[in-house]
């Protein structure tokens, strides 16, 4: 396989042209404030696209049942945006969705990201952006724990990528915009 | 077009890089000359025969070696004046066009007092000096300084580069910041000129030719309308410089900015322009050794320009490496190679016969460099430049420096092919026959 076949896996070219979760509707990032730091959180209401927690849960936890946070992220050497908004609940992502525009690389590491992450635990998702990062530092060569592999699923595509230093960040878009989204929804990272 | 320049690949082989081969054993097709340009074997061999023979100062020692650098290193700067049709005093070393255009920007400022005029010792300098300026604001700076009210005009085509520095005089100074923008085939749109240059306006700055669009501006019509109303005009002619006979003086502008990387030359060496007597009454920027003529504990006086712009060791190799680029350019002439690439923009206009091709900028060959800026429907640039990668062509993706262009035509990035003199019709063949497989490789519907 050519090093360009490697970096357009078949999964890759679907997802970006099929991309999960990128629905996020732009009125409603708008009115999220976009707190300034991540202290400055928000608590929402449920909607029909969010989990509704179990009554009482709040309370014996202490922290917040539900939050949300939006991150926008640039790369200014390309120009590729991504915005992208997560609710989470309790330990949970209950719900992420994104917009934005940029190369099939960039989109379609997003749309899998999504798919990984929609309803997965907050710790879950840091692991699976720590064993992206990973693979992304791999130089072609991927994971080396096969239960890593089986953990970033789709994900894995974008070990051709990694060949490609100028093509990195691209694929770490998303990821680097559900991190920040996490942390302004108030949770410690 | 190889009638113009008959050893037409003699000269290609006269740059070692354009030998190699990349990804997986495929000739190079070097398409991104307009961010920078590859290197004669003469250039190269200029700068090191400086490292291994007469490496020294300039201006400074009363050895040999330290008189032989500086010999090369002030004929350098006649040559690279004479390549523009300027005076040798008239041509400040900087360390490109972005350096260059801050030189300026920051000489208005400091004229202005707004960099905070204490530092800088008044007309009043106590040293009085002989050919100099007593301390960096001679009794002539006034004339550069900018008040609110005052205008600054650029066009909305600009490199961040002749963009960024004027947004931070006018912050600094008060003054506006107003521009003439494009029309929708990439030209700079004059039918409002006089509405934007007024008599309010004391600048004028403005690319030469596009680094994005590849659209010479109209220049004549820019600085007449600058001249009438006794605004400085400052040309960015980076792009034009390599590839067209460009006179300065014959121009008629007050200052211009050049980079050698992007004329065959080495990196980290450029040229600005200023006529002398504007050069004489400039605030310089930096200050320190070789700037200075007399200096005490309390004040100093300039040296006259250039040598007032150039404070400290001087980047000699690269400036000698500048000039022998000039004197390959002159060798070849320019007429020849402008002649050259008027058959290349040919060639290359034709990628929107593709499906799905669109160029951004001028779609016609009048006017125009060998510069063309693309996108590919439903494939991202940066898509488009990996595939041609793939095939050994090298184009520049993304905004080129150039955000506000690109907003202007609504697209967030574009794939650029710049051609140059060492450029063949078959480099442009071989773009065309690649970027058709674009569409085909991301399974667009058409395709
Ligand atoms: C039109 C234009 N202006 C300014 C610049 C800046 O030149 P440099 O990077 O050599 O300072 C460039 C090149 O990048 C350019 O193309």
């Amino acid at each position: 396989m050519s090093e360009l076949a490697a970096m357009y896996q078949q999964v890759i070219l679907d997802a970006a042209k099929h991309p999960v979760g990128k629905t996020l509707d732009p009125a409603l990032a708008d009115s999220d404030p976009s707190p300034s730091s991540p202290a400055d959180v928000r608590m929402v209401e449920p909607g029909p696209d969010i989990r509704v927690v179990e009554p009482g849960r709040e309370a014996t936890d202490g922290r917040n049942p539900r939050t949300v946070g939006t991150s926008h992220q640039y790369n200014p050497i390309c120009g590729d945006e991504i915005t992208l908004r997560v609710v989470v609940d309790h330990d949970h992502i209950a719900d992420v969705q994104w917009m934005g525009q940029g190369c099939s690389i960039s989109q379609a590491s997003a749309s899998i990201m999504v798919g990984l992450t929609q309803g997965s635990t907050v710790a879950s998702a840091q692991h699976l952006d720590s064993l992206f990062h990973d693979l992304m530092n791999s130089r072609g060569k991927g994971l080396e724990n096969p239960a890593d592999e089986d953990a970033l699923e789709d994900a894995n595509a974008f070990v051709g990528t990694s060949l490609f230093p100028a093509r990195i960040k691209c694929a770490l878009l998303g990821w680097a915009a559900l991190k920040d989204a996490l942390l302004r929804a108030g949770v410690t990272l | 077009m190889t009638a113009t320049l008959p050893d037409f690949s003699e000269l290609r082989d006269e740059f070692p890089v354009l030998g190699r081969t990349v990804r997986d054993d495929k000739p190079l097709v070097y398409l991104d000359s307009a961010a920078t340009a590859q290197k004669p074997r003469v250039v190269l061999d200029a700068m090191m025969d400086f490292y291994e023979k007469y490496n020294a100062a300039v201006h400074r020692g009363a050895h040999q070696l330290a008189e032989e650098a500086t010999t090369a290193y002030e004929d350098s700067r006649s040559a690279v004046a004479s390549f523009v049709g300027v005076e040798g005093d008239e041509i400040v070393w900087t360390s490109g066009t972005s350096a260059a255009i801050n030189t300026v920007a920051y000489g208005f400022a400091n004229a202005s007092g707004v960099l905070g005029a204490s530092g800088m010792p008044g007309a009043s300098g106590v040293l009085g000096g002989s050919g100099g300026s007593a301390g960096g604001l001679g009794a002539g700076a006034s004339r550069f300084a900018l008040n609110e009210g005052d205008e600054i005009v650029i066009t909305e085509a600009e490199h961040h580069s002749n963009l960024v520095p004027w947004q931070q005089l006018a912050a600094r100074t008060g003054a506006t910041l107003k521009w003439l923008g494009l029309t929708d085939d990439g030209r700079i749109d004059i039918s409002d000129i006089e509405d934007v240059i007024t008599d309010r306006t004391r600048i004028v700055s403005f690319a030469h030719a596009s680094n994005v669009t590849g659209a010479i501006a109209p220049a004549e019509a820019i600085l007449d309308a600058a001249r009438a109303v006794g605004a400085y005009t400052v040309l960015d002619a980076c792009q034009t410089v390599p590839h067209m006979p460009v006179n300065l003086a014959d121009l008629d502008v007050d200052f211009a900015a050049f980079s050698a990387h992007k004329m065959f030359g080495p990196t980290g060496v450029g040229a600005l322009f200023g006529k002398r007597e504007l050069l004489e009454d400039l605030p310089p920027v930096f200050t320190g050794g070789s700037m200075v003529e007399r200096v005490t504990m309390t004040d100093f006086t300039c040296a006259p320009p250039p040598a007032k712009f150039e404070a400290g060791t001087q980047m000699i190799a690269q400036v000698i490496g500048f000039a022998v680029a000039t004197r390959w350019l002159s060798t070849h002439g320019m007429d020849a190679i402008a002649a050259h690439e008027a058959g290349l923009v040919k060639e290359l206009l034709r990628i929107q016969e593709i499906p799905g091709v669109r160029i951004i900028g001028p779609t016609d060959a009048t006017d125009r460099l060998a510069v063309v800026a693309f996108v590919v429907d439903g494939v991202h640039p940066h898509d488009v430049g990996q595939v041609l990668d793939d095939a050994g062509i090298a184009v520049r993706v993304g905004h080129h420096c150039a955000q506000p262009l690109h907003r202007r035509f609504n697209v967030p990035a574009t794939a650029r092919a710049s051609a140059s003199v060492y450029t063949s019709l078959s480099d442009v063949q071989a773009l065309r026959e690649a970027l058709a497989d674009v569409r085909t490789f991301f399974g667009m519907d058409d395709a």
